[in-house]
């Protein structure tokens, strides 16, 4: 049987008797979405860090498709909640998506249709909207071949009609086989559709659950 | 009627013109990597490299390169704990900047050396050597090269220096090849506009490219190098017809460039807005 696509053991994270996490496992299979929920200070951004190699954990391992991550981490995307980006920078939709590919612009404008913004192509970074943003991060994301998303509250300050319009494109993309992780904390849009649901409580998982 | 302008003074216009394009080159990239302070720092930590070279007897050229990288390695050295974002790190900062500045002052005193303060710190085109201009063109050259070969690394750097991490994009080497040019066109630039003077020429060119919206790294960087270019020879020229200093007229010479711009700045918001 093949590994699922991305693959945690044992990660463990912190110090002292009460560690942030202690002792992940995980599974991400190709095409699944999943929703990670959990209070504040749970360890749900650490986590995902941890997921991309972004932090080393304290214990523990993180595989793709059964091989180490080291040497693949740009297929593994993570958007974090306030991407540490300089929106003000002198570039349009499409250069920063294209950047991704290596400054591939043919790539980035495929990835630009995917998500749906090619009509946005040519706007300043500068002038995209909250919702905007998250889908041109995403769309960089896949312009870099991401098998593996990993979105750090992405639907936090968005209005409605973006949180369907984001929940709808995480959906066509689990279709075409990205793994999507994302960390919520209010209600899920339904465009997201179904999900599988994990709660990270005092540094484990809790049992997964279903809802439709 | 003779010409105002001869053979005698070519080198001056040539070394005004290499400044002038080699400084907003550079500088555009470090105002998109904000790194403006820190390139503010090493003009000035230029000074008790050059002056200890001299009296060592060896080249200033290495000397302020030397001291120039090692003020910043010592700034962020003691700014590494401050808490980020606090604005502690500037000021730490902006401390090691006044210390090396006093400490090539005090050296000057100190050993009793023949140094002239004022040509290193407002330059002075008339007493430049081909040597200089040389310098000037390899500086220029590497430059180029930097923005060619590294331009979409570049961006990353300025843009998501996280996001090339992730990446595993090693932005390291860069980092250190982007501090020695920094350093080497500081010091190249000695010789036309001073130190106190050099970031007038780093930023203001930038800041009038930038200050147009666009969108486009390439024509940025074009446009701040021939808005340099012309401050630059402009400036050089004018200081010749009117015995001025060539490198407090070129700084000056940025001011009104700035005022013309935030009125472009503020066209550009409003646009942006609608």
């Amino acid at each position: 049987m093949d590994p699922p696509l991305l693959q945690a053991r044992g990660l463990f994270f912190g110090h002292g008797p009460r560690p942030l996490l202690g002792g992940i496992d995980l599974d991400l299979p190709a095409g699944s979405r999943t929703v990670l929920l959990g209070d504040n200070g749970a360890g749900k951004s650490t986590l995902l860090r941890l997921l991309q190699g972004a932090l080393p954990p304290h214990g523990g391992w993180v595989k793709l498709e059964g091989r180490p991550l080291r040497g693949q981490r740009r297929r593994v995307a993570l958007l974090p909640q306030s991407a540490p980006l300089a929106w003000h920078y002198p570039i349009d939709l499409l250069g920063l998506v294209a950047l991704g590919a290596d400054g591939d612009r043919q790539c980035g404008l495929a990835a630009l249709r995917q998500v749906g913004l090619e009509a946005l192509a040519r706007r300043a970074i500068g002038q995209l909207s909250g919702g905007q943003r998250q889908g041109a991060l995403i769309a960089r994301a896949l312009a870099q071949n991401a098998d593996v998303l990993l979105l750090d509250e992405p639907l936090a300050a968005l209005d409605a009609p973006s949180r369907h319009r984001l929940g709808a494109l995480l959906r066509l993309l689990s279709a075409r086989g990205t793994a999507i992780l994302l960390t919520l904390h209010g209600e899920r849009p339904e465009s997201l559709g179904p999900v599988r649901q994990l709660v990270l409580r005092q540094g484990r998982l809790r049992p997964e659950s279903f809802f439709c | 009627m003779a010409m105002p302008l001869g053979p005698f003074w070519l080198l001056p216009l040539l070394l005004s013109a290499v400044c002038g394009l080699t400084c907003p080159l550079l500088g555009t990239v470090l105002v998109l990597r904000r790194r403006v302070q820190t390139t503010n720092l090493m003009a000035y930590a230029v000074l008790p490299g050059v002056v200890i070279s001299q009296a060592l007897d060896l080249s200033p050229l290495l000397g302020g390169l030397l001291s120039a990288l090692g003020s910043v390695l010592l700034a962020e050295s003691l700014s590494a704990t401050r808490p980020e974002g606090s604005g502690q790190a500037e000021a730490v900062l902006n401390t090691v900047l006044a210390a090396s500045l006093g400490l090539g002052v005090l050296l000057v005193q100190a050993l009793a050396l023949p140094v002239d303060l004022d040509s290193l710190l407002f330059g002075d085109l008339l007493v430049a050597g081909p040597a200089d201009l040389l310098l000037l063109l390899l500086a220029l050259a590497l430059v180029v090269a930097l923005l060619c070969w590294q331009l979409t690394q570049l961006e990353w750097l300025a843009l998501d220096p996280e996001g090339a991490e992730a990446r595993e994009s090693s932005l390291g080497p860069l980092r250190r090849l982007l501090a020695a040019l920094t350093a080497l066109v500081v010091v190249s630039a000695t010789a036309a506009v001073g130190l106190a003077l050099v970031m007038a020429l780093i930023c203001a060119p930038s800041l009038a490219a930038l200050a147009r919206g666009d969108t486009s790294l390439r024509r940025i960087l074009r446009r701040a190098a021939l808005v340099g270019l012309v401050v630059s020879t402009g400036s050089c020229g004018l200081a010749l017809l009117l015995n001025l200093p060539p490198g407090p007229l070129m700084a000056c010479a940025c001011l009104p460039l700035l005022m013309v711009q935030a009125r472009e700045v503020a066209v550009t918001a409003s646009e942006d807005s609608l």
